[in-house]
Order: C-alpha cells, then structure tokens, then sequence
C-alpha cells in the first residue's frame, strides 16, 4: 500500500537572547527556571519585542530552500490549554507566515516546501510518575520557553522513509552551512511527521528528536496502520506520541481541528514588512551551500564527488576539517581517504563527532606524512589512527611508543629468508606462477615482523630472493 | 460553520463547542442564555459587515507600527519566577498532566 508523508520540522536558532525577551537561550547547565523573565512567562502586562537576528535567519533559511518570501507579516496568538506556555498561547505566524511556495531537491525528486515561519519554543516539560499518558502530574522548566523556532512544514511528497532521511541529512546540513543551528544540542531539531496510507486518514506523530527515531517512528506507523485496516477498521486522525525506547507510537488524543486553535493576531507585535534591500544585504550574507561547496570540493581538490558527499553530508565540522587538512598539507586526495575511510570509522567507532574528538589537523597531517614518507605502513596507519582518535596524542609519539616505526634493511631481509626457508611448499608453488603463494609469503612476513615493513617492499625482496 | 449561509447563525452546538475548547462548563440554561447573548454580539458584526470597506486598508493597530525590534542582546532578569506560586516542586513549575 502506497504511504503518504510530509514532515514538520522544528529547529532551535542559534541567538544568544530569546525570540521576545532579552533572557539568555543556554539552558543547558542552568537552574530550571532560571533564564526566565516576565514576558517568556507571559505575565499580565509584559510587553514582547521581536528579536531582529531571527528574523534574519528565517530569511536565510528560506533562501536556501528556493521559498517566496512575504513582504508583509505579522504574528499570531495560537491558543490552547497546555501548561508549557504560561501566557496559554504561543506567539507564532499563521495566516501569512514570513516564506511560502520552495522546494529541496533530493535523489530523483523535489521535496516541496509548503511554508516556513517563525515561533517561539515552549516550556520544557517533566512528566512525574509515569510518562507522558501515565504521569501523575508534570513539571515545568520555562528556561526553553520562548526560544526561537523556525518551522520548515514540507508537503505530502514522501514516499519511503529513505526520503524521509536523506530530506532530513540535506536540511541539518543547509542549517549548519548556514550557521544558524547547533545540530550537536540535545532537542535542537524536532520532527512532527505526518503519514498515512493512500486512502485513509492522516496521523500525526509528535515531537521525535533524532533523524534514526523518525525513521523508526514512521516505519512503525505505517505497520500499524496496515494492520489496522487488515482487521477491516478504518485508521482514526489523530496525533500519536514515539516512544523511542519501544519504537512504537501511542494516541495521545483525537486531531482538533485547526480552527479549534482560535488564532488571533498578535496585537502586542508590529507588523513586519521586509524590503528589497534588506533582502538583497541577506543575499550579501549567503554562506556557500551544502550542494555547491560539494561542487566546489570535487573542482579544486581533485576528490570523488562521493567522497565530497560524504564529507559535507556528515558535519559540516568535518568537511572544515578536511579544507584544514589541506592548508598545511597539499594532498587532499589522500587526506580524503583517510578522512571518509579510517578517521570517519575510528570516530562513529568511538561515538564521536570530529568536533567533540580530539582529532585536529596538525596532528592528523602529522599521521599521514609518516606514512607519506615511509616511517610506517599504510597498514599501520590504520592502528594508529585508532589510538590517535582515542587519546588525541601526536602519531609520532604513538609510533614511537609502540615501536610501530620500519624495521631496518637488515632485519627484513633476514626475516623474508627465514620464512623462505620454513614454507618451501609456498615458494614452489609460487614458482609454477600460482599468485595466491606469493600473497601468502608476504602475510607471513608481515605476521612475522608485525607489519612494520612496506608489503610492496616485501613482495620485491621475495621475488629477489626465491 | 464554514459554509457561507451559517456564518452569521449561532446554535446551541456551536456554544458547546466553543465552551468545550475554552475549557468552560455550562449548565443547560446557561447555554441557551449565551446562544442568545452571542447571537445578539453577531448582529452587531453583521451590521458592521454591511459597510462597504472596498479599497480600505485592513488596519492593525490604531498607530500604524512596522518592523520594531530589538538586536539579539542577553540581559538576565534578576528574580524569583516561583514567588507567587504554591505549586511548586524543587525548582519547578508544578502542573496538571496534560493527555
């Protein structure tokens, strides 16, 4: 059965100070309640003021997703009756929200954007005794009430949650080129997604932090649902809560409708008309893309358009990372490598991203020139590395300490004679022009001198030698 | 209620179902009351609604601001949110569960 989805996707903006009030965004760290004021607790009386740099950063973000962009805006009430907003509703765009109308390409197809606008988050809440459907009552951290959100609504044009994910990939990678989001912050994108199978009706799946639990969310849903009318029911509208430990999804309550919201303007806010001029010192402020710095990478540095994808795709930190790289050290093909290969594996490995390792270009070049310039084999780069991105220790000292650096002339001559001697069957073999003998005496000899020796050197010496 | 012939018509449905989203309790009297009362505030707007306003303007505010705003500077209020509060738990606001 054909399944239909459109993603909701909240975004927290990098500011330093809330949407409406001049209390600071770190909640992390902080005292519950403590980054808190009159107006984010919406107090009678309390009067809000738009911060300017989220407006900026919408316009950016709808840029970057081809959307139109309304000259003229205003905000809204949306009420409702939740005590994650103490003033009991959140100031948001509705009627006219700041862009309409873009699109994302991904493999084979276009993703339409439906709108983009801005709101503020809500409190952070604690669901005691029980969770969310079983809790005995809840408690309330406003320090996230009234950060700023951006909210990107696509339409229905998802067919596979492969879609789904490499949609997702795509956006935190424009957010993060554009500086505007911290994808390392816990809960900084969140996705309401929405999916129903051809014919029936839409469920809506709240608040999934993590790209993997929207994926493990949908799928689960659409099993659901096809079960639901195998048994001959209709599937109900409505909004289900994930719960990422079960990966399964539970009702929370039947769909209001939209109206049931009664938006009203916001009548504390003033209008917000944005010109031509401010549009185009925007267009002055673009960073490069995700797309085009890919372009750009496999131009200049000469490197795989996979790998440029690879790079780019995963942290924007490490495609940086990499153009580091190749200030101080010019072989980007090789750095590349290294970097989509074994330092990408070592730091999934270690569950790290390359920002929070200890890994830094200095010292990652230091690695690749010991290779580069024959003191150790590829083949122990590859240990070394391993080491490297645990302890973050100059590739010097690591080879030096484990005495991992080439043994001398004479030591491997003597070691590819003796196991010339010992395996004799293997050199007459190798003889008669059995290639696989010759693979076999040179694993022989790296066992034996525990790979600290070039096997290409090694396969020279053999064949001197025999 | 979307359809244009019940826009001005107010029933005692209608009044149930805004009082069930405003979270309000009514009696069956008061809900005849209000069905009567509201219907009569409609009147009013329908009256306003006969003005002809073709080439007005709609009008926000009654001073015309746009695009007042503040630069994205931190300044911490000093004081203690949970004061006036009796429900409170730790440093936490204490609430009723929400499903």
């Amino acid at each position: 059965m054909k399944a239909i989805m459109g993603l909701e996707i909240h975004v927290h903006l990098l500011t330093d100070s809330k949407f409406f009030c001049r209390c600071p965004t770190d909640y992390e760290n902080k005292e519950p309640n403590e980054n808190t004021c009159p107006i984010c607790c919406g107090f009678p009386g309390s009067k809000p003021k738009a911060n300017k740099k989220v407006i900026d950063c919408t316009i950016m973000v709808a840029k970057a997703l081809n959307c139109k962009i309304n000259p003229q805006m205003f905000f809204s009430r949306k009420s409702y009756f939740y005590p994650d907003m103490p003033k009991n509703f959140q100031i948001t765009q509705y009627e006219i929200p700041l862009a309409t109308k873009g699109y994302l390409e991904i493999t084979n197809k276009k993703i339409g954007i439906t709108r983009v606008h801005m709101e503020e988050d809500p409190a952070k809440l604690f669901h005691i005794g029980g969770d969310i459907l079983s809790a005995k009552y809840i408690l309330a951290d406003y320090n996230r009430a009234g950060i700023p959100l951006i909210e990107i609504v696509t339409d229905p044009d998802f067919r596979t949650t492969k879609e789904v994910r490499e949609f997702l990939t795509k956006i935190s990678s424009i957010l993060e080129h554009l500086e505007v989001y911290d994808s390392s912050k816990e809960a900084a994108l969140r996705v309401d997604a929405n999916v129903s199978l051809e014919g029936g009706e839409r469920v809506e799946i709240k608040n999934i932090t993590g790209f993997k639990n929207v994926e493990k969310g949908l799928n689960y849903e659409m099993v659901r649902q096809e079960s639901v009318r195998r048994m001959g029911m209709e599937v109900q509208r409505e909004t289900r809560h994930f719960n990422a430990e079960t990966r399964t999804t539970a009702s929370l309550r039947k769909k209001e409708f939209e109206e049931d919201y009664g938006y009203i303007f916001e009548p504390d806010l003033t209008r917000i008309e944005i010109s031509d001029k401010w549009l185009k010192e925007i267009d002055k402020k673009m960073p490069e893309l995700p797309d085009q710095r890919i372009e750009r990478l496999v131009k200049d540095y000469g490197v795989t358009r996979y790998q440029a994808r690879v790079v780019v795709y995963t942290d924007k930190a490490l495609a940086d990372f990499f153009e580091e790289c190749c200030k101080i050290y010019k072989k980007p093909v090789d750095i590349i490598k290294w970097i989509v290969t074994d330092l990408l594996k070592s730091l999934n490995w270690n569950k790290v991203t390359i920002r929070k390792s200890k890994v830094k270009p200095k010292t990652f070049i230091e690695l690749l020139k010991l290779i580069d310039t024959g003191k150790i084999t590829a083949r122990l780069g590859k240990e070394v590395i391993k080491d490297y991105v645990v302890t973050g220790k100059s590739p010097k000292e690591i080879v030096e300490k484990k005495g991992l650096t080439l043994i001398d002339e004479d030591k491997l001559i003597k070691s590819v004679k003796e196991v010339i001697k010992k395996n004799s069957q293997a050199v007459e073999d190798y003889k008669k022009g059995k290639k696989k003998a010759m693979e076999y005496l040179i694993g022989q000899v790296l066992r034996k001198i525990k790979a600290r020796a070039d096997p290409n050197k090694i396969r020279r010496l053999i064949e001197k030698l025999v | 209620m979307s359809e244009k012939s019940d826009y001005w018509k107010i029933d005692e449905k209608l009044v149930k179902h805004v009082a069930k989203i405003a979270r309000v309790n009514l009696t069956e009297q008061e809900i005849e009351k209000f069905t009567k009362q509201l219907e009569n505030i409609l009147q009013a707007f329908k009256e306003l609604d006969e003005v002809d306003t073709s080439g007005v303007e709609p009008s926000f505010h009654p001073q015309e601001l746009k695009n007042v705003w503040r630069e994205d500077k931190v300044k911490p209020w000093k004081w203690d949110p949970l004061e006036n509060t009796k429900h409170k738990e730790k440093k936490y606001f204490k609430g009723p569960k929400i499903v």
